[in-house]
């Protein structure tokens, strides 16, 4: 298993385009507060002159004169990520991405393509830098944890052998282990255990009676570098989609003319939904959500699309402007199957194949079950 | 002929608050007004804005208005029932109990527990009813009672069909708005209302049904058909008929008294009270008693007296612990009750304060019981009175300006961070409205605020205020549920409302200090002297605590402001400490140097006039106390003493700035007809005029006085008790760090909490040690704590860690909180809790090796689950961990031995206290005290600091401080930055 990390990919995008920015301290404006600015993001220049997320710009400055305050623009880092996903699927068809910057990847499997693993995950990184770029950091092991933490050692390409995984661990600060509750390493740290080492003996009942019973093993493999995740398919086609529609500036509900956006998003897709959530966040950030119901499920897309929005208008009771949109659509294809038959489902998915020909056949026209051909009142 | 007029009081519709209302009916040309809100919540509003137009030409000294003589307000409500609505006007006392039994029952519907003898909600009787629509009426006729439809100009087929059936139909114009933009204010009160936004929001009303002339309103059907306006004149004269029992006194006998002559048993009482509580029972006392007495015989207040007493017998018995205070307490009555505990005679109380002949408004005595005491006084009084004789009084909170803005945003639909960002741009809305209008998409924002801004909002209930009726509430006052107060139900009017209608209020309060001295007192048992009160404040080192400022923990003067004062003027008497209570006070607080300059005899005070040296010696020339204005009032402008309360009472009021122009005009006047010199009318006159605020009467003060010379006399002679105490009743103004550190600083050893020795709440071990109780524990569950000291009790100490984890059962976290606490540090001597913490978890399991624990993480555990450390003070552990600060709090003292001010000193501390105020150019700037391993340290951040460091100094901060010393006025004083 590969894990890949690019430190600071924000920083290294803005170096990209911006050779001068090379070598010097260097900060994100927050988005949060653009009456009194304060820094978001600093790279480690920045940090060794004492500088640090949340400090006033002016204070910032102040402290640190060759600073350079930039813009942030998560669209350009979120494409920048997305183009990570692009890259590995070229090495392999399975993986997972992290937080900005890291991914996971596993590359068993790939020896007969790209030879040894070491080999492989070294051209990665080569080619990462060569075409995109960006310089990066790789860890290598068996276990997703150790691989995780060997990239963070930020070696060009650290590599944890078989059955070394826990060694490699044991000195490793306990915080470091990804997603451990804050809670949890509190009791930890009373408990005197600081390290992976020293949590690696407990036994499973004591871990299970300190976390819960159900979380106990899976912490107890990652600690100890027993753990072997099965990463989905970068590739693969999710069997959902989701469509955000960020309302700028907020608007009220009736403002929306959300009809028109998810006709667009439900014919954007020729499959038929198995189901549909609509949710929405005012501008306080308060979530809402619908769900509809099989019998809407199985309406065209223009009355489904008009029943969404009075679902909408009925449910937005909150005196709020509406911030954020989102409709979330699993489709009948590509998802697994429940356990039972549903003979509802097992009909319109023997139906997907021709409704999808015809859609394609005549794009402009709406093709569903029941479609007649003619405009229905809404 | 009259109008119905429907004000802001009708929560969600009315436009108008009572002054507007009363203004536009008289501009529309109406004589006679119905107060016709949904409910009588609004009437004494109405009524009191009312009196307050004929008041204000009388002190001015004109004669009456002949624009507002004749006019003349009733009383109505509407209502609904069974689905229709009405409105009801009585015309008879029993018209107005059932008007407001109805109101009360339908406000009480599955109300828990039920109010006896309210029934079921049912029209009116001895009331006009009229019915809003047909069907309406219909139901009312055929459940046999008998009605008239009040007619509406868009539904005149209505009123045709009603006059042709021979139906009475009955046309004063309701006053609902009158403008476009009043439309506009109903519609967003509406909105409001429903919390929805103003966009998906309906007006209740039509723009067609805007107020109009009196004149073009009778020229138009249906008031134009003769049996129209004869039923209307005919209804008109059947209220002007009646008026509400307005200003009379009402008070309720206390239980068991039916019958007997009240005067008597209360002179009885109070001769037996006075015998007891003075040694020496002489001439002056006598007198004075006698006086007291033949006044309240005179106004028949004996009943109020034996009422209060009965009260606060039943909930504590014969010895109660409470504290009288308010004007009350300067009564011997109540001395000799033993319901306030300052000798009013000795302390030179005035009684006028309280009681005179000529007061219309009745007096009303605050009781102060200890905090955890308090509700179930209250429940108490609901039982043995009844619940259909006793309502608490509601407070009436009206829009203020962030709050206006926060309910016509939320309205627009505008979200939380532009309601904060608003907010901060409005502070006290002066000053950045102008700023806030920079945005376009704000503007109609404002403008609706500054409209809203006076409106009432919704009701809330007074701290304590409790009213008891003789026969049923209903015959005097509606009464709702209480808002988010369980089993308690408050009466639709404010304080003011109650007041003026001659309801006598009690005021039944919380206070924590009792509460201290209390559980002080019952530790100590015999060691508390036989009279407590005057023993501390005779005693010598309670003087001398108090005169050093000494005073943390002690109740009321404890805030560093108060300490301050103390240090400055270095008295400790209780004289002086009387006067301090009340000068700190806002209204009195800005002649606090002027005071101190004097009473150190560094500013000569020459009175302009003799009459100043007369009335203001005591506090040397300085307005302390609300008597002050009264006796100044009277003195110079030849005032009755019911005429200076009325003054005394506006200066403490919002709407002060309005009405005190009236009050001045009379003052001078007053003045000037005694000849009294102009010099001297100015001066007394600037002085009452910048007495506006809060501010205390002095037998409130000497009642404050009291308890804090008995906490006082806890802390000087039983230190340990008292921190134990004091920190176990929470409360104070401090954290329970601070007061550790000055239990410390009073060469106390504070120990740990142990699971074999602390109890529950803090303990005292001795004379020398305080105990830390386990209610410290955050993180520990309580029922599991309490389990385990249950079982300690019945079967004794625990032997071991072992033996306890046998002997209770504890879940992990009470185990690793506990534990993380240091209660089980006796059985770990080397001080390491890690291994303690596996006993829970069968020990430390084969391989593991788990860290010691140092000291250093034995304060990060303390400070994590108790908020204090008990080894290393948090100033110190940041000094060791982050370096830097080579100086201590306790150099600061150094300026007092003689040393140069102005000497920079760095140094690590804790935040324990912190004020903010303005400066007179509107920044923000702070008084912060800081605490660290060395002592405590008074400071001042001023704007600038506040600035650079970008956020105010908070409680609980540990933080790196630089600045120099002063010494202001003979105090060192940290001035950072």
């Amino acid at each position: 298993m590969l894990a890949m990390w690019v430190p600071e990919l924000p920083f290294q995008l803005a170096c990209g385009r911006d050779g001068g920015l090379r070598g010097r301290p260097l900060a994100f404006l927050s988005p949060e507060s653009p009456r009194s600015p304060v820094l978001w993001f600093v790279n480690r220049l920045g940090r060794a002159e004492g500088l640090a997320p949340g400090l006033p710009m002016d204070q910032a400055l102040r402290r640190a004169p060759g600073l350079r305050v930039l813009d942030p623009s998560p669209q350009v880092w979120w494409e920048a990520q997305a183009d990570l996903s692009d890259f590995l699927q070229h090495w392999t068809p399975q993986g997972q991405l992290g937080r900005l910057g890291e991914a996971l990847v596993e590359l068993q499997g790939t020896q007969r393509l790209f030879g040894p693993l070491a080999d492989t995950a070294e051209r990665i990184r080569h080619e990462l830098a060569e075409r995109r770029g960006w310089a990066s950091h790789g860890g290598l092991s068996l276990s997703a944890t150790a691989a995780q933490l060997a990239a963070r050692a930020e070696h060009e390409l650290e590599r944890v052998g078989e059955g070394a995984e826990a060694a490699f661990l044991a000195p490793q600060p306990l915080r470091r282990l990804p997603d451990l509750p804050p809670r949890l390493h509190d009791r930890f740290h009373r408990l005197g255990l600081r390290v992976f080492g020293d949590l690696q003996p407990v036994p499973l009942p004591v871990l299970a009676e300190l976390t819960n019973p159900k979380a106990a093993p899976d912490l107890r493999a990652r600690v100890r570098g027993e753990d072997r995740p099965k990463l989905p398919l970068l590739t693969e086609r999710p069997g959902h989609a989701r469509h955000g529609w960020r309302l700028q500036p907020p608007r009220l509900p009736e403002e929306v003319a959300l009809a028109v956006r998810c006709l667009d998003w439900l014919w954007s897709d020729p499959r038929h939904p198995r189901t549909l959530i609509l949710r929405w966040w005012d501008v306080d950030g308060e979530p809402h959500t619908w769900r509809a119901t099989p019998e809407d499920l199985t309406a065209p897309p223009l009355v489904l699309a008009r029943r969404l929005q009075q679902a909408f208008l009925a449910g937005a009771t909150r005196r709020l402007l509406v911030r954020e949109v989102e409709l979330r659509l699993a489709w009948g294809l590509g998802r697994e199957r429940g356990l039972f038959e549903d003979p509802r489902n097992a009909k319109l998915e023997r139906l997907e194949p021709a409704l999808a020909r015809l859609r394609r056949r005549f794009p402009e026209r709406a093709v569903l079950p029941g479609w007649m051909g003619r405009e229905v009142p809404c | 002929m009259f109008a119905l007029g429907i004000s802001d009081f009708s929560v969600g519709e009315g436009v108008y608050p009572a002054k507007q209302l009363l203004s536009l009916a008289r501009q529309l040309g109406y004589r006679d007004l119905v107060c016709w809100d949904r409910g009588v919540a609004g009437y004494p509003k109405l009524r009191a804005e009312l009196a307050w137009i004929h008041e204000a030409r009388r002190l001015e000294g004109l004669p009456p208005d002949p624009r507002w003589t004749g006019f003349r307000l009733h009383l109505g409500s509407r209502f609904t029932w069974r689905g229709h609505g009405y409105g009801a006007l009585p015309f008879t006392d029993a018209g107005y109990a059932a008007l407001n039994r109805l109101l009360s029952a339908q406000a009480h519907l599955d109300h828990d527990p039920p109010i006896p003898g309210l029934g079921a909600p049912e029209p009116p009787q001895d009331c006009v009813l009229l019915a809003e629509d047909l069907a309406g009426l219909d139901a009312l006729l055929r459940e046999g009672l008998y009605g008239a439809l009040l007619a509406h100009p868009r539904r005149a087929q209505e009123a045709r069909k009603a006059l042709a059936a021979g139906l009475e139909v009955v046309a004063p114009q309701v006053l609902r708005f009158r403008t476009a933009e009043g439309l506009e204010m109903h519609r967003l009160k509406r909105a409001i209302e429903a919390q929805a936004t103003l966009i998906r929001t309906k007006a209740l009303w039509d723009p067609a049904e805007a107020a109009v002339p009196r004149a073009d309103w009778e020229a138009r059907f249906p008031f134009c058909e003769p049996a129209v306006e004869r039923a209307t004149a005919a209804v008109l004269e059947r209220i002007s008929g009646w008026n509400i029992h307005w200003g009379e006194w009402v008070l309720a006998n206390p239980l068991g008294c039916k019958g007997a002559d009240l005067d008597a048993l209360l002179r009885e009482k109070v001769r037996a009270g006075v015998a007891r509580r003075f040694p020496v029972v002489r001439g002056d006392i006598l007198a004075r008693m006698e006086r007291e007495l033949d006044l309240i015989s005179e106004l028949t207040f004996a009943r109020y007296f034996l009422l209060v007493e009965d009260i606060v017998q039943a909930a504590q018995g014969a010895m109660p612990r409470i504290c009288g205070r308010g004007s009350g307490a300067a009564s011997l009555v109540s001395y000799a009750l033993g319901l306030s505990n300052v000798d009013p005679v000795a302390t030179n109380l005035m009684f006028e304060r309280f009681l005179t002949k000529e007061r219309k408004d009745p007096p009303d005595m605050d009781i102060d019981f200890a905090w955890d005491e308090r509700e179930d006084v209250i429940q108490s009084v609901f039982e043995r009175y009844g619940r259909h004789r006793v309502a608490m009084v509601a407070n009436h909170t009206f829009f203020k300006a962030k709050g206006a803005l926060r309910a016509v945003a939320q309205a627009h639909g505008r979200p939380d961070s532009e309601l904060k960002q608003l907010a901060r741009y409005v502070r006290g809305w002066e000053g950045g409205l102008d700023r806030a209008a920079e945005n376009p998409a704000w503007d109609i924002v404002l403008r609706q605020a500054s409209a809203l801004r006076g409106h009432f909002h919704q009701f809330s209930v007074h701290p304590g205020g409790t009213v008891i009726t003789p026969g049923p509430f209903w015959e005097h006052a509606a009464f709702q549920p209480a808002p988010a107060k369980e089993g308690v139900s408050t009466t639709t009017w404010d304080k003011d409302g109650v007041e003026n209608y001659g309801l006598v209020k009690i005021d039944l309060l919380g206070n924590r200090s009792l509460a201290v001295i209390r559980d002080a007192y019952a530790v100590l048992g015999d060691a508390v002297p036989a009279d407590p009160g005057t023993h501390s404040r005779k005693d010598p080192d309670t003087q001398a605590l108090l005169a050093r400022g000494d005073s943390i923990g002690v109740f009321y003067v404890e805030s560093p402001a108060t300490r301050q004062l103390q240090q400055r003027v270095q008295k400790g008497d209780f004289e002086t400490l009387v006067i301090h209570s009340s000068l700190i006070r806002p209204a009195a607080y800005r002649w606090v140097d002027r005071y101190v300059k004097r009473s150190r005899g560094e500013e000569a005070w020459e009175p302009s006039d003799p009459v100043f040296n007369q009335l203001l010696s005591e506090s040397y020339g300085v307005l302390v106390y609300q008597e002050d204005v009264i006796k100044v009032c009277v003195e110079l402008a030849g005032w009755s003493h019911f005429e200076a309360d009325q003054l005394r009472k506006l200066l403490g009021k919002p709407d002060c700035e309005g009405k005190l122009p009236y009050f001045e005009a009379r003052f001078r006047s007053g003045c000037g007809s005694r000849a009294v010199r102009q010099a001297t009318v100015d001066e007394a006159w600037d002085m009452i005029r910048t007495f506006q605020g809060y501010s205390f009467c002095k037998p409130h003060s000497a009642s404050y006085a009291q308890v804090s010379f008995e906490s006082a006399w806890i802390k000087a002679h039983h230190p340990a008790v008292f921190f134990a105490s004091v920190i176990t009743n929470q409360g104070g103004y401090y954290p329970a760090i601070a007061y550790l550190g000055d239990a410390r600083r009073h060469r106390l050893v504070v120990r740990g909490p142990d699971a074999n020795a602390s109890a529950w709440p803090f303990s005292a071990e001795g004379e020398q040690a305080l105990r830390v109780g386990l209610m410290q524990v955050q993180g520990a569950l309580a029922k599991e704590v309490e389990a385990l000291l249950e079982n300690r009790d019945k079967q004794g100490p625990f032997a071991d860690l072992d033996d306890l984890l046998g002997r209770v059962k504890l879940s992990v976290t009470t185990a690793e909180a506990l534990c993380a606490a240091g209660a089980f540090d006796r059985w770990a001597p080397d001080g390491d809790r890690t291994r303690l913490m596996w006993a829970r978890l069968g020990g430390v399991p084969p391989g593991v090796r788990p860290r010691p624990t140092d000291a250093f993480d034995r304060a990060d555990l303390e400070m994590q689950i108790m908020g204090l450390t008990l080894e290393i003070h948090p100033a110190a552990l940041a000094r060791v961990r982050k370096g830097g600060g080579p100086d201590r709090a306790a150099d600061l003292a150094k300026v007092l031995a003689g040393e140069k001010p102005g000497r920079r000193l760095r140094f690590w501390a804790l935040v324990v206290a912190d004020k903010e105020v303005a400066t007179e150019k509107g920044e923000r700037m702070q008084f912060v005290t800081f605490e660290d391993d060395t002592g405590l340290c008074e400071a001042v951040a001023f704007p600038d600091t506040i600035r650079r460091r970008q956020r105010p100094f908070r409680v609980g901060d540990v933080v790196p401080i630089s600045g120099q010393t002063t010494l202001q006025d003979g105090l060192a004083v940290f001035e950072v930055g």
